[in-house]
């Protein structure tokens, strides 16, 4: 065998690996409804620690809905996606919920969020249908002013009940003022931003079950995917990495090399803890609690994070993307050690750089626009603006330019340089401005 | 939707006003002196109405920094609490 056929068997991705770890997410969800859908959880210690129940409900049916294809194929995937659902029915469809959209006609597609799931997964319920049917008729169905990812969750439901009638105007209206239409800073973009992108791609697409009209590129959309991977991969923030990968399967997209890595590193974290972790699950809480009061602390701070890995797993195994999951390799940029050589110099050690270094040479190469992204957003967060144009020019040099953070970097520098017209004293130091083969260290701060 | 103070909040909240550290008596100076003119030109409504009663508020600025990760190993003790 050569040593490239070996290099892709070690990376090839198993398919019943990924049901494996998607009946090990569905059994997570049978305790999370358990534990939570009856009253959520909220730490009295702590008030921004919680979630409320009908959170666990709509985001337990959310799974189940993107496990459906999947279930098909796998009869333990189904049964657990049949079990869960019907412990989640009484959640969903109860007399609170039914009052709560009689009085709020404006929010009924929000309130009936589970049943219009749980009735695509089978489990109709025609009495709660005639009081969704009534609360649309209202002229208060529209009377909340909402985000445009908000619009198109809106009218994702409406197409999945089957009373969209708005001619994908309405939608596509939505969707040019979303974020999928703008470019993501990949050095100031704040995690509801990330959010409004990957949750406007699940609705969008139908969670994948549906080719839709971009409002750009999808190369463009599929950059700036891959630089906010980049960026929260470096963050460790494996919940936005998660969704964010959904936007390969979801938008048909072949794995792009940050996609791939970035995959496997979850992958790894998800078998060194038994879940995909989130910060918010702090030990020191964790162990202050009873042994009663753990297992609920536990499931708020963790479920919505090990889900997000579910649906990457059924994304991954509904679209066939499993077989081109191989570590692309790079021969044209060889000089990814400089790269990695600045991102060390910021002192942390994310999970993300033991898997670099465990691929061979060529497929590090290949991430050159991962490393190169985290480097600018070093750089750039840390006022370093010389080690930004050191790396700029080590891009020129290496063929590592035209993505969203070096444009963008460059677009700092020239507004910096054009202030140093005005304010001189703010100018980057003469003896820094000359080309080095190695971006420069982190000792010439601005501000 | 609004909710009531933690323990933390309430004992920041305390102390700043123990402390004098917010001066309501210059602060309702302020107030009387600008308000009613401001007022009547529609340039404050958003901040001094009939119906606003907060007029100081304390903000914890977000710094768009999550906490760290903890280490994978320890995490792992928490997997048997919600795997069952």
């Amino acid at each position: 065998m050569s040593a490239e056929r070996i290099e892709q068997s070690k990376h090839l991705w198993d398919a019943m690996d990924l049901v494996r770890r998607l009946g090990n997410v569905l059994e997570i969800a049978e305790r999370a409804v358990r534990l939570l859908a009856p009253s959520g959880y909220q730490d009295p210690d702590d008030s921004t620690v919680g979630v409320s129940a009908e959170k666990v409900v709509s985001e337990t049916v959310l799974l189940l809905l993107a496990c459906k294809s999947v279930a098909a194929q796998h009869t333990d995937i189904g049964s657990g996606v049949q079990q869960i659902a019907k412990l989640l029915i009484p959640h969903a469809r109860n007399e609170q919920v039914i009052i709560r959209m009689c009085l709020n006609p404006g929010l009924a597609y929000d309130y009936a969020f589970a049943h219009i799931c749980l009735s695509c997964l089978g489990f109709p319920d025609t009495q709660f249908d005639r009081i969704l049917h009534l609360c649309s008729e209202s002229e208060a169905l529209g009377s909340r002013e909402r985000l445009p990812h908000r619009t198109l969750e809106q009218e994702w439901l409406k197409r999945m009940w089957g009373s969209s009638n708005t001619k994908d105007r309405d939608e596509y209206w939505a969707v040019a003022l979303s974020m999928l239409n703008r470019s993501i800073d990949p050095f100031t973009a704040s995690r509801d931003d990330i959010y409004a992108f990957t949750h406007a791609i699940m609705y969008i697409s139908d969670l994948g079950g549906r080719t839709s009209r971009l409002p750009r590129a999808k190369g463009d959309i599929l950059a700036d995917a891959e630089t906010a991977l980049s960026i929260c991969l470096d963050q460790q923030d494996y919940d936005l990495c998660g969704e964010i990968l959904l936007t390969w399967p979801y938008l048909g997209a072949k794995w792009s090399a940050t996609a791939a890595f970035a995959f496997r590193v979850l992958m790894r974290v998800e078998d060194a803890v038994g879940f995909l972790p989130a910060p918010l699950t702090r030990l020191d809480r964790y162990y202050e609690l009873s042994d009663e009061e753990r297992p609920r602390y536990a499931m708020a701070t963790v479920y919505h994070t090990a889900y997000v890995m579910g649906l990457l797993c059924a994304a991954s195994l509904k679209h066939d993307r499993i077989l081109s999951v191989v570590m692309p390799r790079s021969h044209k940029f060889n000089r990814s050690e400089i790269l990695l050589k600045v991102i060390d110099s910021y002192g942390n050690k994310p999970h993300w750089q033991d898997d670099f270094m465990q691929l061979e040479t060529e497929s590090q190469n290949a991430l050159a626009p991962m490393l190169m992204t985290i480097a600018l957003r070093h750089a750039v967060t840390g006022h370093n603006l010389e080690q930004v144009r050191s790396l700029l020019a080590f891009g020129i040099d290496n063929g590592v330019l035209n993505y969203p953070a070096t444009r963008q970097a460059a677009g700092i520098l020239r507004r910096f340089a054009e202030v140093t017209i005005h304010s001189p004293e703010l100018a980057v130091p003469e003896s820094t401005t000359q080309r080095t083969e190695e971006p420069a260290g982190t000792d010439t701060h601005i501000a | 939707m609004g909710r009531g103070f933690s323990e933390a909040e309430r004992q920041i909240v305390t102390a700043l006003i123990e402390s004098l550290a917010v001066n309501f008596e210059a602060l309702g100076t302020a107030l009387a002196k600008y308000g009613a003119n401001a007022t009547l030109q529609l340039d404050g409504e958003d901040w001094f109405c009939g119906t606003m009663r907060r007029f100081i508020r304390v903000y914890r600025l977000a710094d768009n920094v999550l906490p760290a990760l903890e280490t994978l190993a320890e995490l792992r003790a928490v997997s048997k609490d919600i795997q069952g």
